[in-house]
């Protein structure tokens, strides 16, 4: 009894010590880095000669209780950042800062989130992230976020480390989809452990949405050719075939089938097939901004009238013959030498 | 009747007649009633009917009742001084030193020649601009704290005012002597008075009128109108236009901010009062005089209600007239903008450094494009919270934005569909959605340009061609940011002059904040004297500007239009000026020197020089002046036509010319493209005059060989814009060996052909320097063919002779995916072109061949064309071209 007493005790402990062990000051970004634990460091950047916002939230956001109890066992760093090296205080500025980098931009206030090894693994700025209050609750919120984010990462690392095979990747691939930066050799570890890319953890890591765009655009820096045609039938069954794919991200596969949508505008399809490719995008997610977008996008496109004049239809099968004639001739082109032209 | 009738009509008659006899009676009589100023007061003269009708004028408040004089108005009598200053200007200490001039005078004016502008002058107003400080430019000039006594009422007749101002103005004018000028400078109230009759001289004078007819409208400015460095600053740092317009924003956003004025807390310090009214001047400046309407929405109904309630005339804006456009647009947009500054400001959320800007860069920073939508109020808010930066940074800050000329739809950037779809998601902030989105350089130079605005900070956009890159302001200068040239162009500038060049010289200009200050003082005091019949003492004193400020352009103008007729045809007087213009602005400015020469030196000057010796000596001022190190990108060319046409067709004085042309080019190498141009022109002239150039080219080169590679780049263009092969390859024999690495390909034809070809471009790079490999280009040794960014760009190879092409290959400097579907021509004669083929777009490899199987077609010219469509630069190793023979 007593010693389910204890262990229950222990337990309750146990669970309150991350609350309880607050997080720790330093004075500079590699003192922070010396005392820290598996919590790392989340430093916070102000410039106190030319941002005064930064400074006042010192006291009201980043000393307070609330950014402490978030930041778990992390380390805190505030570092300034100066404009002028003549600026009071300036002098100091290099030696707190050490050999932490700029925060994205030198945009202030900052918060940036380092492991114990001193790689950045998060960073927010700006009121977008911080909120507009002078108490930043959704700056305390987001720290919290990110060490606990790094938490789950190096708990899962740690599980995944012993394993092989799926099980392995399949912790590697959920450290992965954490919302911070991977770990250096993460995506090579999980390919060693799923080479056949089973669990289509690296699929989704390594699409690139864009590129994606631009191969089926013809296009290698995303300016458009003024005499390309697309081959609509089968952009529309790439883009169906990448969107079925629930592996990859949902704002990847929104993406992909934007494309698909615009294509379908411009090729004047009957509205109420573009209004369904639009409403498809809001159910996988009606929370994304893609997702959001289609009602405005069923407003705007779904009633298209795409009525041809004779003169129009008459444009149009010249354009089809033309596209033909055009797709002929970059078939004759690819199959000319690689770097030859040959003229008769 | 009744007898109290019969005495009423009595006493009123009697009053009536007494009025009529004594008119002093019925004055006495008010006084004796109701106190001396309002009897003093003149009868008031019916308005006219006219004022009333004006089309332009809205909302027009109930002057009636608002024209009765306030407490504060009565505190001063401006009628006190005299009338008319004339007469106290005669009565002047020296009268003789200072009597005013009539035409006849001034034409008599018989200086000694030259006397006007010594160099001993210069050199004394150049040591006090120094001694003064070149501050950085950074901050505000220093006027002593002053305020004027004019009442708020006086305001209501601007033409009097203005008339009074000068008045005595004159009569503190002792002399136009450099000393008696600066002893006089040194008077606040003249300092102010000059402010404000400046400030009357760029008002529409009826439309201020109206305007001040409203008491709540002069009550408001007259605080601001009597502070000396309110006045000084909203009047001359930028270029004031449409000053009415102005004060009449200016008193909407003192409606709106009755806190303007209250002195602002920093870091228990204060900021003083002056930054809210700063920026609001710099604001209703900028809006004044560009008309910006700011973005296109119905007004709330609270925006009407208080347009209606604050009745301002709001007088006609360039850009009424346009559909659907108000002018509510504009005083909203501008409104909006001060608020958003003087919540900022309130806030503390602007750089720190922010308070510390002079007026003129407040214009570029809170000034900004009105009429984008980076510029409204939302978005800056969301730019000030979310980008807030050291100034430095926002050179790097249009990075946060994708480059993606396709948006996720496919598309494209120029269609109404890149951002029509996702307004819905960014009510409101045009940079989020565009960071969001994604945008090509125009979106990403705006949102670099806005941010550093919004934050405080001074930027501004740019267009360079085919380019739009922007500028930030830190340091005391304008750094460029997204930039791929240095033929910048300002998209808008405070001065009217949208060059790169002009933004330099009129921040070197503010620099000097003191003398800058003076100087434009001094040309106030010259403008109201020409005003009034002086023109003697005005010319005089414009002159003593120039001297003190050569960097301050619109002076010139007025300088040079008085001076004309008094300079005539006095060479010497003329070489001074030129000497001194050259002299003064040349050195860091070679471009607006060149053109101020042109456009308000020259006309005159070379009419009145007799010799083509003095012109030479003139034309040589300006070329040994030269001091920095800059490429002209800009119509030199303009400059030297004028001159060498000038000198008529005595071949001596044109080589003297060339000579020293060259002589100087060889010293700043920058301007190599000055070389192609005497080599151009000499070639116009016949051989002999060519070789002889030459002869002076190869010299220079020989004496300054650290400038060879350059000098050469420019007789090697001038070769080729000439069609001189010979020329071209004898000054390329030096640079065929340039080490350059080739890919290896298969052979396309027999031999080569193009070696010892020539290649011309259609549109030089801004960079010069890589004209001296283009004989090594046509090797298979390479070199670089590097032409300027745009369309239709085209690079032709003129073969040493005829021949049958058998093949070309062309090896781009970053490869086949640098090019498109570009075509390759031939021509036999350079006028006829046949093409041969197009280049296939999308390629990886590292060249081209082109292989000719059978008919092998026989041309002296190859040309290669990027087209209409595509904005393009060409950047070539090589082209190379064989023909159909067997290989030796």
């Amino acid at each position: 009894m007593i010693i389910r007493k204890l262990s229950k005790a222990l337990a309750v402990f146990a669970l309150l010590v991350p609350v309880v062990c607050a997080a720790q000051r330093a004075e500079t970004f590699s003192d922070a880095l010396e005392k820290a634990g598996d919590d790392g460091v989340v430093a916070y950047c102000y410039g106190p000669d030319w941002n005064k916002r930064s400074v006042q939230l010192l006291n009201t956001f980043w000393n307070t209780p609330a950014a402490e109890e978030a930041a778990g066992n992390a380390v805190m760093v505030a570092v300034p950042f100066y404009e002028k090296d003549t600026a009071k205080g300036a002098e100091n500025a290099s030696s707190i800062r050490g050999n932490m980098p700029a925060p994205p931009f030198n945009v202030c206030p900052t918060v940036m989130f380092f492991d114990k090894s001193g790689r950045k693994y998060a960073d927010f700025q700006g009121a977008d992230y911080l909120g507009s209050d002078d108490e930043c609750m959704e700056g305390v919120k987001n720290i919290a976020k990110y060490v606990q984010a790094l938490r789950k990462q190096q708990e899962l690392l740690a599980k995944a480390a012993p394993l092989v095979g799926l099980e392995k990747a399949r912790l590697l691939a959920e450290a992965a989809d954490l919302p911070i930066t991977q770990p250096e050799g993460l995506m090579k570890d999980l390919e060693l452990a799923d080479p056949t890319d089973k669990l289509g953890a690296i699929r989704r890591h390594k699409f690139d949405a864009l590129q994606f765009m631009y191969k089926q655009l013809d296009t290698p820096d995303g300016f458009i050719k003024p005499d390309f045609e697309a081959d609509y039938q089968q952009m529309r069954k790439d883009c169906e075939e990448v969107f079925k794919d629930e592996a990859l991200r949902t704002r990847d596969r929104q993406a992909v089938y934007n494309l698909m949508i615009g294509q379908s505008r411009r090729e004047a399809i009957q509205a109420n097939q573009l209004k369904g490719f639009i409403k498809k995008v809001n159910k996988v997610d009606p929370e994304t901004d893609y997702g959001k977008l289609s009602p405005t996008l069923v407003n705007l496109w779904g009633n298209l009238k795409h009525k041809l004049t004779p003169e129009e239809r008459k444009a149009a099968r010249e354009a089809k013959r033309a596209k033909a004639a055009e797709k002929k001739k970059r078939k004759r082109d690819e199959r000319r030498a690689k770097d030859t032209i040959e003229i008769e | 009747m009744k007898p109290k009738y019969v005495f009423l009509i009595t006493v009123a008659v009697g009053l009536a007649g007494g009025y009529l006899a004594a008119p002093g009676l019925l004055p006495a009589l008010t006084k004796a009633i109701y106190g001396e100023r309002v009897a003093d007061k003149k009868p008031r003269k019916p308005k006219p009917a006219t004022q009333d009708k004006t089309p332009d004028v809205t909302d027009v408040a109930d002057t009636q009742k608002d024209d009765e004089p306030s407490k504060d108005e009565e505190d001063f009598d401006w009628s006190e001084e005299p009338d008319d200053g004339l007469e106290r200007f005669a009565d002047a200490e020296n009268p003789d030193a200072f009597a005013d001039g009539t035409e006849e005078e001034y034409a008599e004016d018989d200086d000694p020649e030259g006397e006007n502008v010594t160099p001993e002058k210069i050199a004394k107003y150049r040591r006090k601009a120094t001694s003064q400080g070149e501050d950085d430019g950074s901050r505000p000039v220093s006027e002593p704290h002053f305020v004027g006594k004019i009442s708020p009422a006086v305001w209501k007749q601007p033409k009097i005012l203005k008339r009074r101002l000068a008045g005595r103005l004159r009569s503190r004018l002792k002399g136009v002597d450099q000393d008696k000028i600066e002893a006089y400078l040194k008077d606040p109230e003249v300092r102010l008075m000059l402010a404000q009759w400046e400030l009357l001289n760029r008002c529409d004078l009826d439309v201020l009128s109206k305007l001040m007819k409203d008491r709540k409208v002069r009550e408001s400015l007259s605080p601001l109108l009597n502070e000396l460095e309110w006045v000084t600053g909203f009047v001359y740092d930028g270029e004031l236009e449409k000053a009415d317009v102005a004060l009449s924003m200016l008193a909407h956003f003192r409606q709106v901010d009755p806190k303007m004025d209250e002195e602002i807390l920093v870091d228990g310090g204060t900021v003083k009062p002056g930054l809210k009214r700063r920026v609001a001047g710099a604001i209703a400046t900028q809006f004044a005089r560009n008309g910006w309407y700011g973005e296109e929405r119905e007004l709330t109904k609270e925006e009407l209600e208080s347009f209606k309630d604050l009745g301002y005339i709001m007088p006609t804006l360039p850009g009424d007239k346009k559909k659907g456009k108000n002018k509510q647009d504009v005083y909203r947009a501008a409104r909006e903008r001060y608020l958003y500054f003087a919540e900022s400001i309130d806030l503390e959320r602007l750089n720190g450094y922010f308070a510390e800007l002079p007026t003129w860069l407040l214009q570029y920073c809170c000034g900004w494009k009105g009429n984008s939508p980076f510029g409204t109020a939302s978005t800056m808010r969301w730019l000030r919270d979310n980008c807030a930066a050291p100034a430095r940074a926002y050179t790097g800050m249009a990075f946060q934005v994708p480059y993606l000329p396709t948006n996720v739809y496919g598309d494209s950037i120029f269609s109404q569909w890149y951002y029509q779809p996702f307004d819905v998601l960014y009510p409101g902030n045009f940079a989020k959605e565009t960071r969001d989105v994604g945008a090509v350089c125009g979106g990403l130079s705006h949102f670099g340009t806005s941010a550093a605005c919004a934050n405080g900070v001074p930027a501004i956009t740019m267009g360079e061609p085919g380019h739009c890159a922007y500028a930030v302001y830190f340091d005391g200068e304008w750094h460029g940011a997204n930039s791929l040239s240095e033929d910048r162009h300002p998209h808008w500038s405070t001065w009217g002059e949208f060059t790169w060049s002009a933004l330099q010289m009129q921040t070197a200009m503010y620099k000097q904040g003191a003398i800058t200050r003076d100087a434009q003082m001094v040309c106030t005091l010259a403008t109201m004297l020409a005003e009034h019949k002086n023109p003697v003492n005005a010319l005089k004193l414009y002159e003593l500007s120039v001297q003190m400020q050569p960097l301050y352009q619109p002076v010139w103008g007025h300088y040079m239009d008085t001076a004309a007729r008094s300079l005539g045809k006095r060479p010497r007087k003329w070489l001074g000026v030129n000497e001194f213009v050259c002299d003064s602005i040349t050195p860091e400015h070679p471009e607006m020197c060149a053109k101020f020469l042109r456009e308000r030196i020259y006309p005159s000057m070379l009419k009145a020089l007799r010799s083509p010796k003095q012109k030479l000596a003139a034309f040589e001022s300006y070329f040994k002046n030269i001091n920095v190190n800059e490429k002209a990108q800009w119509d030199f060319h303009l400059l030297l036509d004028m001159q060498y046409q000038s000198l008529g067709k005595a071949r001596t004085y044109k080589e003297k010319f060339m000579q020293i042309l060259v002589d100087n080019v060889a010293l700043h190498p920058e301007f190599c493209q000055m070389i192609a141009w005497a080599i151009k022109t000499a070639h116009a002239e016949g051989k002999p005059f060519a070789k002889k150039v030459i002869e002076m080219v190869t010299v220079a080169a020989k004496e300054h060989p650290e400038a060879k590679n350059l000098i050469s780049c420019g007789v090697i263009r001038g070769a080729e814009e000439i069609g001189d092969i010979e020329l071209a390859n004898q000054w390329s024999a030096d640079y065929l060996e340039l080490g350059k690495k080739m890919p290896e390909f298969e052979p396309v034809g027999g031999n080569l052909v193009s070696a010892g070809g020539l290649v011309t471009l259609s549109k030089y790079h801004d960079d010069q320097s890589t004209i001296i490999e283009h004989a090594a280009a046509l090797t298979e040794k390479g070199g670089h063919i590097y032409s300027a960014f745009g369309k239709h760009q085209t690079v032709t190879v003129e073969l040493p002779k005829k021949s049958r092409i058998g093949g070309i290959v062309i090896i781009p400097t970053n490869g086949c995916g640098s090019y498109r579907t570009w075509g390759i021509e031939i021509s036999a004669d350079g006028k006829t072109w046949k093409k041969l083929t197009e280049l296939p777009d999308g390629s990886k490899e590292p060249c081209m061949r082109v292989c000719i199987k059978r008919s092998h077609p026989t041309a002296k010219f190859i040309r290669i064309d990027s087209g209409e469509d595509q904005l393009v630069g060409i950047n070539f190793k090589a082209i190379l071209v064989y023909d159909n023979k067997k290989v030796k």
